[in-house]
This record gives C-alpha cells, structure tokens and sequence, in this order.
C-alpha cells in the first residue's frame, strides 16, 4: 500500500486538469515543491473555500506518485491570512510575490522559502505594515537567500562606510562609492542593512521615517533584482 | 487618530465621514440608474422603479441623518435626551422602517422582541437611528448572500443587560469586527466576511451607540450571527 | 452574447441585467466569485462583467481563479467597479496578466457606456 506523507505546505497554483481533476503546486518546508493531483475534484464545489486556498497555510496529506505528481488525499486548514484579500492591492501584491517567489525557485526550493512566503502573508495580512515595505522586503529576501546579499559594509576600494559621507551604488564595483549630494546616506544605508539581515517587516516598520527610507531604497533594491534575475 | 501603514492620518469622525460618502455612491448611483432605464420604460415598470429609486433615496438619507445625529451628540452639539425606551417598541419601529428597503432587495425582516423586562433609559432616537443603520446593513447583506434566511431583529436577556440587534447567516467573528473597527474609512471592505462595500451603517450605529456608553459587539442567538449592543435596564425604573 | 455578470448588489444587478437585456444580451447573475465560477461552468460566458469588491473573496481573486481553467483563458473581462481605477496600483497586472479590457468607474458610467463597452469588448479583432 503506497504511504501516506503529511506535511504542511503554501499553494502556489492552481490549475485545470481534464473535466475534473485540479493539479496544486505547493511549496512545503520539508519536499520542496510539489505537485499534486486533486482527483474528481468538480469546479463547482471545490474553488474558492476550504484546505486549498491561496493565502493559506494548509496540512495535506498525500500519496507520492510515480513520476512528478502525486495524489492528494486531504487538506486540512491551519492558517488563512483571510485580512489579505480585504484590501484589493493586497490581493495583487500577494499573487505577485507567489509568482516571483514560484519563479525564483525553479529548482528545489529549500525551507527558508516557504518560511519567507509565510511571513509575506502575516506581513501583507497587517494592515499597518504598507505593501511597498513588503514588497521591496521580499525582493531583499529572494536576493538574499539566492546568495546576492549587496555590499552593505565598505565602500568601493574597501573602506568601511561612513556614517557622515553619501554614496550611491555602483553595480560596475558592486559596492557604495561616495559622492556629494548622492542618495544614500547613514539612515538609509543602515536600513538595507536591516532588511536584508533577515529582520521581518514588523521590525522594519517601527524604524523611525520607514516610509521614506522604502521611497528611496526600493528602486535600488528592484535594480539589484533586476540584475540577478538573468 | 488612526495612523494606518500607508501614512494616512485621519480622526475618527473623518474616517466615518470618508465611509459614509463612499457608502452613499451607491444609492446615488442606484438612482440614476432607475432614471437611465426609467425612460425607456412602459408606466408599469416606471412607476416601479420609482419605487424602488423612493425606498433607496430614504434608505440613504436616513443613513446621512444618522451620521449627522452621532456628529451632533459626540460633539455636544445636541444634548442627549434620556427617557424610559421599551426595547421591543424600538425593535418594531426599526422594522417597520427598514420594510421598504428590505422589500426592495427582497429580504424578509423577522422580529422576536423578547421578553417583558424593564425598560432602559435611553436616547430613543439616537437607538433607533443605529438600529437602523445597522439593519440597512444586513438587509444587503442577506441579499447578497443569496440564501432565503430572513434578517431577525432581536433581543434577548444577556449576562450583563438586555441584549438587543440584528442577526442573519453570516460567518463574523469578534477578530473580524476588532479588525473592521480598526480598517473603516481606510479599507474598501472592512467587513467582508459579512457584506461588500463600505458597511457605513455599522460603523455609525456603533458611533451612536458610544454616546450611550454601549458599543456593538458580534453576537450569537438561536443559530443565527449577528452584532448587537448590550443595554443596561434601568435600575431606577426596577424600584417602581 | 452571453454576458456574465457578477454583482453583489440585488438592486445594481437588476438595473444592469435590464440594460443588458435591452441591448440584447443574455445575462446571468452572480453575487460572489464562488457563485461566478458556478454560472460561467453552466454556460460559457463571452463576456464578464466584474465588480471587484465582493462578499468573502474579491474580485481579484475571482479573476486569478478563472483564468486557472484553460478554456476560459480568453474570455475577455471588463472591470465595472466602485473601485477608482487611479486606487487599483497594479492596474497593469490586471491588464497583462488577467484580461481586464477595460476598466469603468461605476459612479462616473453611465448603462449606455457599458453596454457599449461589452459590446467593444466582445468584438472580435480585426485582422
């Protein structure tokens, strides 16, 4: 008899399969991604209610399957981070993050991704946490755990950074190099910092002035994304 | 003052104020809407869409006089006027003055007024305005659940008074509404779990009902999900 | 055409399925996302009409949830909400990447203008 395995695990998609079958794709902490089949699971039942939502966190249990997909047996609901869809940019902002987060791990994704997508929904769920703060914070995330943590301690050439000069980031060195009258100065530089330590958003948003320091850190955080996306 | 995590800083009358014009876009729109599709229209079905148009335009200017009335009261413009209320009075008048609004949206009001108690000392028209408000907002909500169940005003004797409002099928939790109270004027939907849109009516029956030192809470009967105010019998009128 | 049209409001969904009908239309009415994706299995819509503020699941979700079926990929969405689009950040995603075709401020449209609007939105592109 083939075994049961129980895990938790995020839903990533959703998609059709025949009249009535559903294929998920789930990010758990402990089997990386998997795909699994829901069986004569009939559309007009099954969508939008129960163990399989999106913004969910979910038990399933499951059988393996031979080739990539196996078959789920049954979800049961842990956590529906159900604030998320109260706002509609919420909403956006958390399908986008899935997406990237889906994208980004083509390969087997280990633990700290599922914890990262977690906390993505606690944080989008906080209406007092803004979605740019999230959003820039995940991209930190992604870069961080991909192992493209920026140059956030010396300047170019390096020496440490200074607290009193202003610099602006040059991908060609990597690095800070200071400049008079450039954007990024002590306050903004040790936010980064912050943020891609790991901190989570509800420590990054009782940082005194968060909302400017997102304003003027999170195109260069998006361009380093950009970078390492090839 | 509210400060939410977009940078917005607006009082509580405002965040109401914003909720109430939101709410508003609807009837408005309703309305023109019935005029649209009224011109082209035998005099049958206008003189029933001018109905229709008659039962929203009251509907929403009685939600407007509710909020001007908590505006007067918090801000001691109107002085209070207490009086012996019967709850089972109030909740009669309630129903009798949401039954064209209800009728629209082919909702069914059913009433259980409880036992014979002792009445509470009262403002009576700023109850009944919040009863009021409240019961537009569940009479939409019943309407959009799409099921049959009535909307039922209620009261009952509570723990600690009488407990009086309005019930239907709905999945509303305390977090839900802690949450909303947190959210309104700011979110779209504070209460999504229980109606869509603004719910105006909910948060200006608990803006008057804070002038009476009561606040809505959610509550359970007889099946049924609802939000009420626990009112306090008067212990003057108990000595009678 | 078929159009789908998913309205929380009783009385807003009469007044536009009336609006429709006279345009010539056939209508059926949802009142949530679940309620959508039970009509739009019964018949296949060519058409949806959407408010995106809706009872436990918004409009967003609805749209995420129906292009997951392969066959309903393409059926084009028109946006017909009390939601200003100048609110709606991610506006673009909603274009790219769910099949909104346009976008109508519900205050501001009048039963003619969406008409005319589902009218445009089903008409087949000219080659």
């Amino acid at each position: 008899m083939s075994q049961q395995l129980v895990t938790t695990g995020i839903v990533l998609r959703r998609v059709d399969y025949g009249e009535a079958d559903r294929i998920l794709t789930l990010l758990t902490p402990n089997y990386g991604k998997l795909q699994l089949m829901a069986k004569g699971v009939r559309r007009i039942k099954s969508k939008l209610a129960g163990g399989i939502e999106l913004f969910s966190v979910t038990n399933v249990t499951f059988i393996r399957g031979r080739g990539d997909i196996g078959r789920l047996v049954s979800t049961r609901l842990v956590t529906h981070y159900g604030g998320i869809v109260q706002d509609l940019n919420r909403t956006m902002l958390g399908y986008e993050l899935i997406s990237q987060l889906n994208k980004a791990t083509e390969d087997e994704p280990e633990t700290d991704y599922f914890h990262l997508l977690e906390a993505a929904f606690a944080a989008l769920n906080d209406p007092d946490i803004p979605c740019e703060l999230i959003q820039e914070w995940f991209t930190a995330q992604l870069l961080r755990l991909s192992g493209h943590t920026p140059n956030l301690q010396t300047a170019a050439g390096g020496a440490r950074l200074r607290a009193d000069l202003a610099y602006e980031y040059s991908f060609d060195d990597a690095a800070f190099v200071a400049r008079d009258g450039a954007p990024y100065g002590a306050d903004a530089i040790k936010f980064l910092r912050l943020m891609f330590s790991g901190h989570s958003p509800s420590v990054l948003v009782k940082v005194a002035g968060a909302e400017q320091l997102v304003a003027g850190t999170k195109q260069l955080v998006s361009l380093l994304a950009q970078q390492y996306s090839h | 003052m509210q400060q939410n995590g977009d940078g917005a800083q607006l009082s509580d009358q405002e965040r109401l104020f914003l909720g109430l014009a939101e709410q508003l876009s609807r009837p408005l729109l309703q309305i023109a809407q019935l005029a649209e599709l009224a011109a082209h229209d035998e005099l049958a079905a206008a003189h029933e869409r001018w109905q229709t148009a008659a039962a929203v335009s009251h509907a929403s200017l009685q939600l407007v006089e509710s909020y001007a009335l908590s505006l007067r009261v918090h801000g001691k413009v109107t002085p209070l006027h207490l009086e012996p209320v019967t709850v089972s009075s109030l909740l009669y008048d309630t129903a009798h003055h949401l039954q064209p609004f209800a009728k629209q949206y082919d909702v069914e009001l059913q009433l259980e007024p409880g036992p014979r108690v002792q009445p509470i000392i009262a403002d009576r028209a700023v109850l009944q305005s919040a009863l009021t408000s409240l019961g537009q907002v569940f009479v939409v909500a019943q309407a959009e659940a799409d099921e049959r169940t009535p909307v039922r005003l209620s009261a009952h004797r509570g723990r600690h008074g009488m407990v009086a409002g309005l019930y239907g099928k709905s999945t509303l939790g305390a977090e839900s509404l802690r949450r909303a109270q947190t959210l309104y004027g700011q979110a779209r939907q504070p209460l999504e779990h229980l109606v869509s849109g603004p719910a105006a009516g909910v948060f200006v029956a608990d803006s008057l009902l804070r002038t009476l030192a009561a606040r809505l809470h959610v509550a359970r009967y007889r099946g049924l999900t609802g939000l009420a105010a626990t009112l306090q019998p008067s212990q003057q009128l108990q000595l009678v | 055409m078929h159009v789908l049209l998913i309205e929380p409001d009783r009385l807003q969904a009469t007044a536009l399925t009336q609006a429709l009908t006279q345009a010539g239309h056939s209508v059926a009415q949802a009142v949530s996302a679940q309620a959508a994706v039970a009509r739009a299995d019964e018949r296949q819509p060519d058409v949806v009409v959407l408010e995106l503020q809706l009872p436990h699941h918004n409009g967003v979700e609805f749209l995420y949830e129906f292009r997951s079926y392969f066959e309903w990929l393409r059926i084009p969405v028109v946006v017909h909400s009390f939601v200003p689009p100048r609110e709606l950040k991610h506006a673009v995603t909603l274009a790219r990447e769910l099949g909104v075709v346009q976008t109508l401020y519900k205050p501001q449209t009048t039963l003619q203008q969406l008409c005319a609007a589902v009218a445009h939105a089903a008409a087949p592109v000219a080659s």
